[in-house]
Parts: C-alpha cells; sequence; structure tokens
C-alpha cells in the first residue's frame, strides 16, 4: 500500500439499519498527495455520510477506507480520533469556532489534541500561538489579529477563513471541507475557494471539498458526484 | 489539558454556572449548618455537666435524677438528709461537694439553694467554670446570683429586689413576701440550665422556709427577719449533691457505696452514663434533621443536574466542534463529568464560606435568644459527608456526560440542532 494516496476507497458500500438499497457504493476512490477533488450531490445523497466515514466518526460499512495508508476499519475508535486529529483539518459550513475563544486560540485548538501538528507548528514558526498568527495574516485576517476582536463579532466570511486557518495549522495531509461557502455570497465564496486553494498547494495538502455548488467544480482536480439511495456514479474528471 | 477549555466555556455560561454553585452552596451550607448545630447541641447536652464525678439523690430511676436534678425537671420524689450528705462529703476520697437544694422559683424561673462551692466546681462545655458578668457570687442569706439567662429575660440588674415564690410555675400563690431578695451578681451566658436559675445560699432556702408547714406559711409562726442572724440556718434536708473524687478510680467503688447506704435509699449516679441514656430518648430527632438536610442536598443537586442538561443541548454544537478536531467521545465526557465536579466543589467553597460567616454573624445573637451555643470549630465527619457531595455531584454529572456521549457519537461531525 503506497502512502502517496491520502484518501484510498476500495469497494465501499454503505447503508442505514433501516434502509433499503445503498445510501454509497464507491468501487474505487483515489485522491493523491497534494490534490483536490469535489464532492457534488444533492441534499441526502450521502456527502455527510461519506465524510463521516473519512473523518473515521461513523463506522458500519463494508470495503475499505485508509488515510495516509491506516485503514480506518482495522483501527480503535481511539485511534481514529487521532488519526483524525493528526492528519486531518475539518471546515463546516457554520458555527466553526469556539464563540469564547479568541480567533488565535480557535486556530491553536486544533494543535491541542494533535501532538504532530502541534510540532510542525512550532517548526514552521517558533510557537503554535506565532503559527496561527501568520495563517490568519494569510488569509488576509490581519485587522482581526490587530483589533483583538471577539470571534462571534467577526462575519461570517471572517469566520470561515479563521476555521480554514484552524484547519491549515500544524499542515495536515488532508483537508475535509463540507459545504463550507454556502452561507458566503458569490464574491466572497470565490474568494475563500482561491485562497484555501492557495494554501493547500502551497503546502502540498489533499483537499477533499463538499458543496452542492457546481458552478465551483472548476476549481478542483477531479469531481465525485453522489447520487444518493440509487447508488452512486463515479465520474473522475482529470482537470 | 482541557481544564483551561472548560474554564473558558464555563465563563461563557457564567450565569447558568453562577445559579448551579449558589444552588448547591445553599444546600451545603444548610446541611453542613444542620451538621454542625446537631454536633454542637450534643456537645453541649452531654457537656452540661462536666467535671463532676457523681450526681446523688434519693433513691428513683437514673434518667429522673439527672432530669430534676441538672436540668431542673420534674421535681424530686425525696429529699436527702442534711446528714447523709455530711457523711458522704466528710469521706476522705471526695474533693469536693455541692449540695443542691430545689423547690422553690421565681417567675417561672428555679431557685438553686447551693453554697459557694457551686460557683467553684461546677464545669460545663470543655471543662469550663462559671464567670460573672456582674457583680459577685452571694455570700449571705437573702441574697441572689441570677444566670444570664433569667436576668436578661426578667430584666434584673444588680441591687433589685426578687420575691420567690414556694414550689414551682410561674402562677404560684404562695410569696416568700416576707424575705426578699437582692440581686448581687448576674453570671455569663453557660447554655446549661444555669442560665435559667437564681442561684441563692442553703441557708436563705432554710430562712425564707421558718415557719412554713407543708408548704403554707402558719400563721403565728411568721419570722421576724431581723432575728435571723441569730437562728440555725443549718438545711435539714437538700435535695441532691455532686461529688468531685480525689481520684478516678475511686468514682465506681464510692458509687457503689452510696448505693448501698444503710441510713436511708440513696441513688448515685455518673453523669456521662445518665446523659447517654437521656439522649438515646431524644436524640431521634437529630437524625431526622440530618436526613432532611440530605434531602435538601439532593435537590441542590438535582438543581444543578437539570441546569447541566439544559446546558448540554446549547453546548451540542461545541461538543461536535471538539470532538470534529480530535477530541474522543471520552475526552468529552470528562469534561462534562470535570464541570459537574468544578461546580459541586465551587459549590461547597461557597457554602461553607457562607456558612462560617453566618457562624461568626449569629453566634452571638443565637446564644442569647436561644441558649445555643455554636462554636467555630470544624465538626467531626464533615469531610465525609463533603466526600460524598462531591462524588454524588462526580455521579450525577455522569448523566449529562452519557448524553454528551450519545450526542457526540449521534451526530458525527455535524450537530443536528
Amino acid at each position: 500500500m503506497t502512502t502517496s494516496h491520502i484518501v484510498e476507497i476500495d469497494q465501499l458500500r454503505f447503508s442505514w439499519p433501516d434502509m433499503r438499497g445503498q445510501l454509497l457504493n464507491i468501487p474505487q476512490l483515489r485522491l493523491e498527495a497534494g490534490s483536490s477533488l469535489f464532492l457534488r450531490g444533492p441534499s441526502g445523497s450521502g456527502k455527510s455520510t461519506l465524510l463521516n466515514l473519512v473523518s473515521g466518526v461513523q463506522a458500519g460499512y463494508s470495503g475499505s477506507v485508509s488515510i495516509c495508508g491506516e485503514r480506518l476499519e482495522t483501527l480503535s475508535a481511539h485511534r481514529r480520533d487521532r488519526l483524525r486529529a493528526d492528519h486531518i483539518g475539518l471546515i463546516f459550513q457554520q458555527f466553526n469556532l469556539l464563540p469564547w475563544l479568541s480567533p488565535v486560540e480557535n486556530v491553536a485548538l486544533a494543535c491541542r489534541f494533535s501532538r504532530r501538528r502541534r510540532d510542525r507548528a512550532q517548526a514552521r514558526s517558533g510557537s503554535v500561538q506565532d503559527e496561527a498568527i501568520r495563517l490568519l495574516r494569510e488569509l488576509g485576517l490581519a485587522e482581526v489579529l490587530n483589533s483583538r476582536r471577539n470571534t462571534s463579532a467577526l462575519s461570517i466570511g471572517q469566520q470561515q477563513r479563521v476555521a480554514a486557518a484552524r484547519a491549515l495549522i500544524g499542515s495536515p495531509e488532508l483537508i475535509i471541507a463540507d459545504e463550507p461557502t454556502s452561507a458566503l455570497d458569490s464574491e466572497h465564496r470565490d474568494r475563500f475557494v482561491d485562497l484555501l486553494m492557495k494554501e493547500t498547494q502551497a503546502n502540498g495538502t489533499s483537499l477533499l471539498f463538499v458543496s452542492h455548488d457546481p458552478a465551483l467544480a472548476s476549481h478542483f482536480d477531479n469531481t465525485l458526484q453522489l447520487d444518493g439511495i440509487t447508488g452512486s456514479s463515479l465520474e473522475t474528471r482529470p482537470c | 489539558m482541557l481544564i483551561d477549555l472548560l474554564w473558558r466555556s464555563l465563563l461563557n455560561r457564567r450565569a447558568t454556572a453562577v445559579l448551579s454553585i449558589l444552588t448547591i452552596g445553599l444546600s451545603v451550607a444548610l446541611l453542613a449548618g444542620v451538621e454542625k448545630v446537631r454536633q454542637d447541641m450534643r456537645e453541649g447536652f452531654f457537656n452540661t455537666v462536666s467535671g463532676t464525678d457523681l450526681i446523688v439523690g434519693a433513691r428513683t430511676g437514673q434518667v429522673e435524677l439527672l432530669l430534676y436534678s441538672v436540668f431542673h425537671l420534674g421535681s424530686a420524689t425525696n429529699n436527702i438528709r442534711w446528714k447523709s450528705f455530711q457523711r458522704v462529703a466528710n469521706d476522705p476520697a471526695v474533693e469536693w461537694s455541692v449540695p443542691l437544694s430545689l423547690g422553690d422559683s421565681h417567675k417561672g424561673f428555679r431557685v438553686v439553694g447551693t453554697t459557694s462551692a457551686f460557683f467553684d466546681h461546677y464545669r460545663y462545655g470543655r471543662e469550663n467554670a462559671l464567670k460573672l458578668s456582674a457583680g459577685r457570687a452571694f455570700n449571705g442569706i437573702h441574697q441572689v446570683t441570677l444566670g444570664a439567662e433569667a436576668a436578661s429575660r426578667l430584666g434584673y440588674h444588680t441591687g433589685d429586689k426578687v420575691v420567690i415564690a414556694h414550689g414551682l410555675g410561674s402562677t404560684s400563690f404562695a410569696q416568700h413576701k416576707d424575705q426578699p431578695f437582692t440581686v448581687v451578681g448576674i453570671l455569663e451566658p453557660t447554655g446549661t440550665p444555669v442560665d435559667q436559675s437564681l442561684l441563692v445560699s442553703l441557708e436563705s432556702i432554710t430562712a425564707i422556709h421558718l415557719g412554713w408547714r407543708a408548704g403554707v406559711p402558719m400563721p403565728g409562726l411568721s419570722v421576724d427577719p431581723s432575728t435571723l442572724s441569730e437562728t440555725d440556718l443549718t438545711p435539714k434536708e437538700i435535695t441532691a449533691f455532686l461529688l468531685g473524687m480525689k481520684s478516678k478510680t475511686q468514682v465506681f467503688q464510692m458509687q457503689r457505696a452510696i448505693n448501698r447506704f444503710s441510713a436511708e435509699p440513696l441513688l448515685a449516679i455518673l453523669p456521662g452514663v445518665a446523659l447517654q441514656e437521656l439522649w438515646q430518648v431524644i436524640g431521634s430527632a437529630e437524625k431526622a434533621l440530618l436526613a432532611v438536610s440530605a434531602c435538601v442536598v439532593l435537590a441542590g443537586l438535582t438543581g444543578m443536574l437539570g441546569v447541566l442538561l439544559t446546558g448540554l443541548q446549547q453546548r451540542r454544537r461545541e461538543l461536535a466542534l471538539l470532538r470534529a478536531i480530535g477530541a474522543s467521545p471520552f475526552n468529552l465526557l470528562c469534561l462534562v463529568v470535570m464541570e459537574a465536579v468544578l461546580l459541586t466543589a465551587a459549590g461547597i467553597a461557597v457554602g461553607l464560606s457562607l456558612l462560617w460567616t453566618l457562624l461568626i454573624l449569629a453566634q452571638q445573637g443565637l446564644s442569647e435568644a436561644f441558649g445555643l451555643y455554636l462554636t467555630l470549630g470544624w465538626p467531626d465527619g464533615l469531610w465525609q459527608i463533603l466526600a460524598m457531595v462531591l462524588a454524588a455531584g462526580a455521579l450525577a454529572g455522569t448523566i449529562p456526560a452519557w448524553q454528551a456521549w450519545r450526542y457526540t457519537l449521534a451526530d458525527g461531525l455535524t450537530p443536528r440542532t
């Protein structure tokens, strides 16, 4: 098994206990280091379930899911939690941040559960705090740092960028973004996706990006269309 | 490693957190307060007579003797002869003796005829001697030294005149009007029945009964108070007496000797044993008190549980987010249990500070108003009780923690709220 594949899925089938047919049926999926995949599909098509499977939160599937060469189904729940903390940065649609922590503390939070990411952040900027500040600057949030603004006072666009900084800190191999732009207007949306692409490419990080918005597909190396219960068709399109 | 996160999260929810802490604090203050009052009452009760080795009276039950001689409850069925008292008191093994003559009263307060030895040898609490807050001890006839409560309730000061009634009860018709007493001193509060007593000399008791037969003044036999100094006022009878022995090893020997006294039937009791027997009768109330306060703590913890559970619904997103970042469900479970423990511990601290502040403030007032003497000391076994409260708090925390565990497993990375 080569480790150049960050995500490797083979013969993945998943259905909820009281469900007829398969919610997910993915014969094969590979995500190479540094590449990006756009995951698309209507609501209920199993996008969130696939993300839960890949991030090791959901078990009970058949087939195989590997992250950075580790087969999730062979790991204990605790080891999967560790794997997620070490190798995966997550960005959600909204409510990404703890409102009672400052933006810098929110970014640094990702390093609390992973020694690996803490060490990497320290190696890069000297301290987790400085790395968080560097990333926030990189993502155009210098004014947030200067004004020492409360996290809950940030605009949604700013909050999503803070979340991106948290996903990026400590250079995890994979970033999973679950509809991160759906709360943003189109101008902010494109800016956010551009920034995220730029940062992941600069770090050689793989990106798994979920959205129902087909307009974004052109930014990504590959696209996977999920169709829900009828079974998923895999359409990987080189860019 | 999550403790500072927990702290920041709690700070964010400080209104509800403070509310839980206060709920627990109040119930802990009540529980610890009840325990404190219970132990101090018990202590006070058992130390009503300390330093006395034997109490001697006419033959009766040991609880009865204790009740009428020490607590001034009920009355003696028989008196004992002065000669008997003298024979026991002059025994070489006896270090000191205090005779007591009861049976008269003043406005509901008992008059105790005794000698100055009472002031020297009566001990209460942890070997505390009687102290005067004003004036002096009586040293002649028609002089009275008042207990603290009797003085304050009746509003008497040194120099005031007091008329003693024959018999007990506040509305006695037979009054010793011809021989009024003068208040010469007032004792400091002790928390014992001494506070409700009027202490006079045995000679005074004899004097006011001169010319009386069977509890009523005989016409034509009234005495001229001016001739009293020439009269022999040695009492013929007393009600009971307290004994202190030179050596503790002689106590049982003396008790046996008195109980076999041939001249008249006497009973000698060990105060501690009799107090223990009496406490068994009245002590069940303290257990009920403790049970009630335990229920209050239970109510306090239930309140905290409610606050934690409602808070958890609001925190569902927070927990899902921490899980996404890499916290395991176990981490989150610890977080919630830790929160419950922290709130309970803070509640205990608040409760104890509250209680001791109240104790300091109310100590004086309670002793004056209720004769309840509360010390500032730490009650025995309170650590164990508090540890149990803390454990109960942690246990209560496992319910929302289990709920959090379920949420995080069901929610995956995206909370369904």
